[in-house]
């Protein structure tokens, strides 16, 4: 498999920036936010299951990043350290959520037999919440096992075996459907 | 995994979940001021919000200090007008607007009209409550809860704080000015009042919970203009809310008896099948057998549609359920016949407990009809999954227009009094597709 690295922000060095003054922290903070905001707003989409509140999760965990920033120790990427509050905000978000989204209704909907995009959506929300993040990360950020490693904070031999389990999972579940 | 199969997951994530739209959202200044790192903007101005109606949500992190220092003699003053300003008569009424993510879609011209929706509500003291929706400035339904008993317990809490509570802060001396900040191009002034303590339906640990609102009011006419929530003092995603306009009314000048439009609320539930009883392809269709099914003529797009030909089509009733607000147990069932027209190609389920269906191949270019006489929960008509019920009004599409969901790929018709639900691979193919629909008509 493909192991490819974790997008450069321009301007980028990857590892240990937060070292510099607080004006340059910042400033990689924003390469980050425009760079890569599409992919921090689908992973929590694909988290909280609305772009409204994804994106709402998405300036949250900036802004708390742009607070936080005096707090990081300067180990891993600035990006791998961005996606950790990114995904810690929208599963916080996620939580809050009141009223079920469409994964959860298709979920409590055993005889439903529309095989459509919220349909995997539903076979996606029943795997471990564990492996659905490696999966985000992995497919919507394409971030590499040590970035996913830092932002779930897990090592990267436990992203490795967990992306195994959820691919094995849904093997299990949607490629067995085959046209006739 | 192999390069094959890793590409293949990929492809499966991104049917799941699309990549939505980023342009909308990014908003580095927004991500400053609520981080309160704007250079040059007062301490006491760092009201954060995100000002965009629907997603939109304030964030009060530095409002605590200027409630110490705000002189108390201005907080009077300026909380006095806001009372005066909504009046005192026994009826409140308010008017609320936020826009969603649908569009219509002019057929004809391809024009979208972003879609905002409107909430009017009136309030009795009896605790009758009259809500009207509109949609782009339509009146869709009337939702009517004439008096004692016919709310929850939620609901009751949650209108009277949204209706009564802000005047009755006001009133009190419980409100308070938090800041003045410049909003939507306007100044205005935040009021905060507490709410109540409420049940936390979705976390047993905690049972209870701490529910607030900020309101801001306009600086020069003192009304408020817009308003969200805070649950435990945490700003609330999704419930920032324009405020169109508050006003109060003297006695008896609402009518709050039932209609034959009136119902009153709940939510719609999906109960999961879809019909399956296949009608025959083989050689010349008998049209009779899909008006027979539906009992209507039917819409479909012919026996093949830009080189896609109908590859199945299925009948059945769908069953759903409508739970009623005030007793959601008392579900009501419903059974409703409804046809499935499935341009392209057929796939069958071999694993799971769709075993043995048929589906749309959504590998290859197709298009979807799933059509009924009445708009049915999780047969494409999800929205609005809580505001709508059997008899009690109908969802209005403009006529010649497309109802078109964020994230593309699907849209809503009504044609004929007949309920269409158009998925496609795309938007543009969807639209497409809704333009060429036609009768089905029998010889």
């Amino acid at each position: 498999m493909e192991r490819s690295g974790v997008k450069k922000t321009p301007g980028s060095n990857g590892h240990g920036v937060m070292k510099k003054n607080e004006q340059a922290c910042l400033r990689e903070i924003e390469l980050a936010y425009r760079s890569g905001f599409g992919r921090f707003l689908h992973v929590a989409t694909a988290i909280t299951g609305s772009v409204e509140a994804a994106a709402d999760c998405v300036q949250d965990a900036f802004a708390r990043a742009i607070r936080l920033r005096r707090g990081y120790r300067g180990t891993g990427s600035v990006e791998a350290w961005l996606w950790r509050i990114v995904v810690n905000v929208a599963r916080g978000g996620a939580r809050a959520q009141e009223l079920p989204s469409d994964v959860e209704a298709i979920q409590e909907s055993p005889a439903n037999s529309v095989f459509d995009p919220a349909l995997i959506r539903a076979l996606i929300a029943g795997l471990p919440e564990r492996q659905r993040l490696v999966l985000f990360l992995r497919y919507y950020a394409d971030l590499d096992y040590e970035a996913i490693a830092t932002a779930l904070e897990i090592s990267s031999g436990t992203v490795g075996a967990t992306l195994h389990s959820a691919h094995a999972a849904l093997r299990a579940q949607i490629e067995e459907v085959s046209c006739s | 995994m192999t390069p094959d199969r890793d590409s293949y997951v990929r492809k499966l994530l991104t049917t799941a979940v699309p990549a939505p739209d980023p342009a909308p959202h990014e908003d580095w200044n927004a991500v400053l001021e609520r981080a309160g790192a704007t250079p040059g903007v007062p301490r006491s101005r760092r009201l954060v919000w995100l000002g965009r109606a629907g997603a939109a949500v304030a964030v009060a992190t530095a409002i605590f200090a200027a409630i110490l220092l705000w002189p108390a003699a201005n907080q009077g003053s300026v909380l006095d007008r806001a009372l005066a300003a909504i009046g005192d008569g026994p009826i409140i009424h308010v008017t609320y607007r936020f826009k969603k993510d649908y569009e219509y879609v002019d057929l004809k011209t391809g024009r979208k009209t972003r879609l905002y929706q409107e909430y009017e509500e009136w309030l009795d003291p009896s605790g009758a409550l009259r809500t009207a929706y509109h949609v782009n400035g339509h009146l869709n339904f009337t939702v009517l809860a004439p008096g004692k008993n016919t709310l929850s317990g939620h609901q009751k809490e949650t209108y009277s704080v949204i209706l009564n509570g802000y005047r009755k802060a006001l009133e009190n001396g419980t409100a308070k000015l938090s800041a003045k900040t410049r909003f939507r191009g306007h100044d205005v002034y935040w009021v905060r009042f507490k709410g109540q303590k409420m049940l936390n339906v979705s976390n047993h640990k905690k049972r209870y919970q701490v529910w607030a609102l900020e309101v801001a009011i306009n600086a020069a006419t003192y009304k408020p203009v817009y308003l969200y929530e805070t649950i435990n003092g945490r700003p609330q995603p999704v419930t920032g809310q324009a405020i169109v306009s508050v006003e109060t009314l003297p006695s008896g000048s609402v009518d709050f008896k039932p209609t034959g439009t009136n119902h009153t609320g709940g939510v719609a539930v999906e109960l999961g099948a879809s019909p399956s009883n296949p009608i025959n392809l083989e050689g010349k269709l008998d049209t009779r057998a899909p008006a027979k099914a539906l009992g209507a003529t039917p819409i479909w797009l012919g026996s093949s549609y830009r080189g896609q030909k109908l590859a199945f089509l299925q009948a059945g009733k769908v069953p759903w359920g409508f739970a009623p607000s005030s007793r959601p147990r008392d579900m009501r069932r419903y059974h409703t016949p409804a046809l499935v027209f499935c341009y392209g190609g057929a796939s069958v389920a071999k694993v799971g407990y769709s075993h043995g269906l048929t589906y749309c191949n959504y590998r290859r270019p197709y298009v979807l009809l799933q059509e009924a006489l009445e708009p049915i929960p999780g047969f494409g008509w999800g929205w609005p999954r809580t505001t709508w019920n059997p008899g009690g009004g109908t969802l209005t599409i403009p006529k010649g227009s497309m109802l078109v969901f964020p994230g593309g790929g699907q849209g809503l018709v009504i044609e004929h009094g007949i309920y269409i639900s158009i998925k496609a691979r795309s938007e543009n193919a969807a639209i497409t597709a809704a333009r060429k629909l036609k009768l089905l008509r029998t010889p």
